[in-house]
C-alpha cells in the first residue's frame, strides 16, 4: 500500500468515527425522547429520522448538498457568520455520513431505552435522584451494550458510505476521498489492483465492527 | 425499646378528594391516616399500587390533595405539585427494583444522605436488617429474602418521612414471610417513620398492622383498626375478599406436647403452632369457617381436639353455603351447605356442637 491509500485508510477511519462521536449526544436525546414520552409530532420525528434508511443515498446527498451548499439555507448562513465552507470538503463528508448513520443509533440506543425498567428509573427518584442524574447512573449504563451496539453500527455504515457523500463532498484526492468513493473511482479508471486492496481493507474493518457489535450482543444475553 | 409500636406517630398523611381514572374503575380514596403501619388490603386491581405512585408522585391523578404532615405534596386545586425527589418518601415496590448493574452497597448510599437524619446511618440500617455480609456483592447473586431486606434497607437510608411498602414480601414463601416480618417490626418500632403497607395477605396485616383501609375496586370499602376490620367487615365486598372468617384475641395458656391451649373468650382451644415464637402469649386466634363442623346430639369421642358447646346465633344463606354464627363462648363462624344445613335442621337458638381439629386453629402474634 501506498502512502496515498494509507490515506484514504485513516481519513475514512477518522472521519467515521467523528460523525459517530457527533451524534452520540443528539442520537441519544433523540432516542430517549421517543423512548421515554410522548410528545406532539412523534410519528412525524420517527419517520423522519428513518427517512435516510430507506431513502437512495443519492437523494439525501441531494437535499444535503442543497442544505449546506453556498445558497442553501444552513450553508449560507455558515458562510455568512462563521466562514465555513460545508459541500466539497471534509466537513461535508462529516455530515453526509452522520446523518446517513444516524437512523441507526437512534434505533440501537431507543430500543436499548425501552428495555431498563421504567420503574428502575422512578424508584431512583424516590431517592433524589434529578433526570440526569438517573439518565447517567441508572438508564444509560443499563442500556449501555445497545448504545454501543448502535455506535458500532454507524460507524460501520458510516465506512460504506458512498451516495450522499459523493453528493455533497465529491471525490478530491487528499481531502474527501474515502475507501467506497476510491474504490469505485479505481474500478472506473481500470485499476482493479488498487480497487482490490482497498477492498480488502475495508472488508476487515467491515468484519471487526459487525464482529464486535455481535459480541457485544452475546455478553449482553449472557448477563441476563 | 422504648417506643411501643401502639404510640401514634407525629406524622400523618392526609388523602382527600383522590380521583384518577383507571383502566376499568376509577381511584376514588378520601382517608387520613396517623398509625404508624398502616395496611392498604384489598384483591389485586383494586388501584393499591396506583395509590402509592400518587403519594409517591411518581403518577399524577385528575384530582388529589396529599399532605403529609405540614406539607403539602400534591393539590390539583392550587396546581401544587412536589416532584418525586423532593418528598422525601421511601418506596419499595413489588419487584423491588434493586439496580442490577450496581453492588449491595451502592445500592444502599445511592439515595442516602449521610448528614439528613442521624437516625439511619449505613452502619446502622445494615446491622438492623443484617446484611453486613452481603455488602460487597452484586445484587444479582441475592436471595428472595435477601434482596428484600437490601430494598429496605436501601430505602430507609434515604432518611424517608414516609415508607411505601408494595407487596414487599408478595414473592416469599410462608416460611421466609416469617423471618422477614420481625425486621419490618423492627423498623416500626425504632424509627417509628409512617408506613402504607400494600398487601392482600391477612397474616402480614394481623402480624405488622394497626390500622387498615380496604380498597376494592379503587374505592375505600371500610377504614379501621385491623381487629375491627377483620371481625366485622362492613358489607359483603370485604368479608368475600377474607377467607377466614373467625379471628378472636387469646392468650396462651400452656404449652404441652406439641399443643398450645389457648383461651378464647370464656372457653380455651387447642391448637398445634410450632412456629409460635417462644414466650408468645397474646394472640390472634384464626379459624376458618369451612373448617367447623357442627353436630347434633350427644358428644362422644372424635379425633378432634376442640369440642366446644354452641348457640346458634344466626344463619345466612352465601350463594351455596350457609353462614352459620356460633356463639360458643366467644364467636365463631361456620359454613355449611345447604343441604347440611336442612339434614340438621338447624334454626336460631339450636344447641350444638362445634368439632375444630386443632391444626385448623391458627395462632398469629399480637
Amino acid at each position: 500500500m501506498n502512502a496515498e491509500e494509507w490515506q484514504i485508510v485513516w481519513f475514512t477511519a477518522w472521519v467515521s468515527a467523528l460523525s459517530t462521536v457527533v451524534i452520540l449526544p443528539f442520537g441519544l436525546a433523540v432516542a430517549w425522547l421517543l423512548a421515554r414520552h410522548q410528545w406532539p409530532g412523534k410519528s412525524i420525528v420517527e419517520t423522519l429520522i428513518s427517512l435516510p434508511l430507506v431513502m437512495p443515498p443519492v437523494a439525501t446527498g441531494l437535499i444535503l448538498l442543497k442544505l449546506f451548499g453556498r445558497r442553501g439555507a444552513i450553508g449560507s448562513f455558515l458562510h455568512d457568520t462563521l466562514n465555513l465552507e460545508i459541500v466539497f470538503t471534509w466537513r461535508g463528508v462529516l455530515i453526509a455520513l452522520g446523518v446517513m448513520s444516524f437512523p441507526l443509533l437512534v434505533r440501537s440506543a431507543r430500543v436499548a431505552f425501552e428495555e431498563v425498567n421504567p420503574r428502575l428509573e422512578q424508584i431512583a427518584r424516590t431517592m433524589g435522584a434529578a433526570d440526569l442524574r438517573v439518565f447517567f447512573t441508572i438508564t444509560a449504563p443499563l442500556a449501555l451494550r445497545g448504545i454501543l451496539g448502535g455506535m458500532i453500527l454507524s460507524f460501520a455504515r458510516a465506512l460504506g458510505e458512498f451516495g450522499a457523500t459523493i453528493m455533497v463532498a465529491g471525490n478530491i484526492p487528499g481531502q474527501t476521498s474515502t475507501l467506497s468513493l476510491s474504490i469505485f473511482q479505481s474500478v472506473q479508471l481500470g485499476q482493479d489492483g488498487d480497487a482490490f486492496r482497498l477492498l480488502g481493507i475495508s472488508t476487515v474493518l467491515a468484519f471487526i465492527a459487525v464482529w464486535t457489535s455481535e459480541w457485544l450482543m452475546r455478553r449482553k444475553k449472557g448477563l441476563k | 425499646m422504648a417506643d411501643a409500636p401502639q404510640e401514634r406517630i407525629e406524622v400523618s398523611l392526609l388523602l382527600k378528594n383522590i380521583a384518577l381514572a383507571l383502566a376499568d374503575f376509577s381511584l376514588e380514596v378520601n382517608v387520613e391516616i396517623r398509625s404508624p403501619i398502616t395496611v392498604i388490603f384489598g384483591p389485586s386491581g383494586s388501584g393499591k399500587t396506583s395509590l402509592l405512585d400518587l403519594v409517591a408522585g411518581l403518577r399524577k391523578a385528575e384530582s388529589a390533595f396529599i399532605k403529609l404532615g405540614d406539607e403539602v405534596l400534591t393539590d390539583t386545586s392550587t396546581g401544587v405539585f412536589i416532584p418525586t425527589r423532593r418528598r422525601g418518601i421511601g418506596y419499595v415496590p413489588q419487584d423491588l427494583a434493586l439496580f442490577p448493574h450496581l453492588s449491595v452497597r451502592q445500592n444502599l448510599l445511592y439515595g442516602h444522605r449521610p448528614d439528613a437524619d442521624k437516625r439511619f446511618t449505613l452502619d446502622h440500617i445494615v446491622e438492623l436488617l443484617e446484611i453486613q455480609p452481603l455488602i460487597q456483592r452484586g445484587v444479582t447473586q441475592l436471595s428472595g429474602g435477601e434482596r428484600q431486606r437490601v430494598a429496605l434497607a436501601r430505602a430507609l437510608l434515604t432518611s424517608p418521612r414516609l415508607l411505601l411498602l408494595d407487596e414487599p414480601l408478595a414473592s416469599l414463601d410462608m416460611q421466609l414471610k416469617t423471618k422477614i416480618l420481625p425486621y419490618l417490626a423492627r423498623i416500626r418500632d425504632e424509627f417509628r417513620i409512617p408506613m402504607l403497607y400494600v398487601t392482600h395477605d391477612r397474616f402480614e396485616t394481623l402480624s405488622l398492622a394497626d390500622e387498615m383501609v380496604v380498597l376494592i375496586n379503587g374505592k375505600v370499602a371500610q377504614t379501621g383498626s385491623v381487629n375491627e376490620v377483620f371481625n366485622r367487615p362492613a358489607n359483603l365486598d370485604v368479608a368475600g375478599i377474607f377467607t377466614v372468617e373467625t379471628i378472636q384475641p387469646g392468650r396462651v395458656v400452656k404449652t404441652a406436647d406439641g399443643l398450645v391451649i389457648v383461651a378464647v373468650g370464656n372457653t380455651q382451644l387447642s391448637a398445634v403452632e410450632s412456629n409460635l415464637p417462644r414466650g408468645t402469649t397474646d394472640v390472634h386466634v384464626c379459624i376458618r369457617a369451612d373448617d367447623v363442623i357442627l353436630f347434633k346430639g350427644a358428644d362422644a369421642p372424635t379425633s378432634a381436639r376442640n369440642h366446644l358447646a354452641a348457640t346458634v346465633r344466626s344463619i345466612i344463606r352465601e350463594g351455596a353455603l350457609m353462614r352459620v354464627e356460633l356463639d360458643c363462648g366467644f364467636s365463631l363462624v361456620a359454613l355449611l351447605t345447604r343441604q347440611a344445613c336442612e339434614e340438621l335442621a338447624l334454626k336460631p337458638n339450636d344447641r350444638v356442637l362445634t368439632l375444630v381439629k386443632a391444626p385448623k386453629v391458627h395462632l398469629i402474634p399480637r
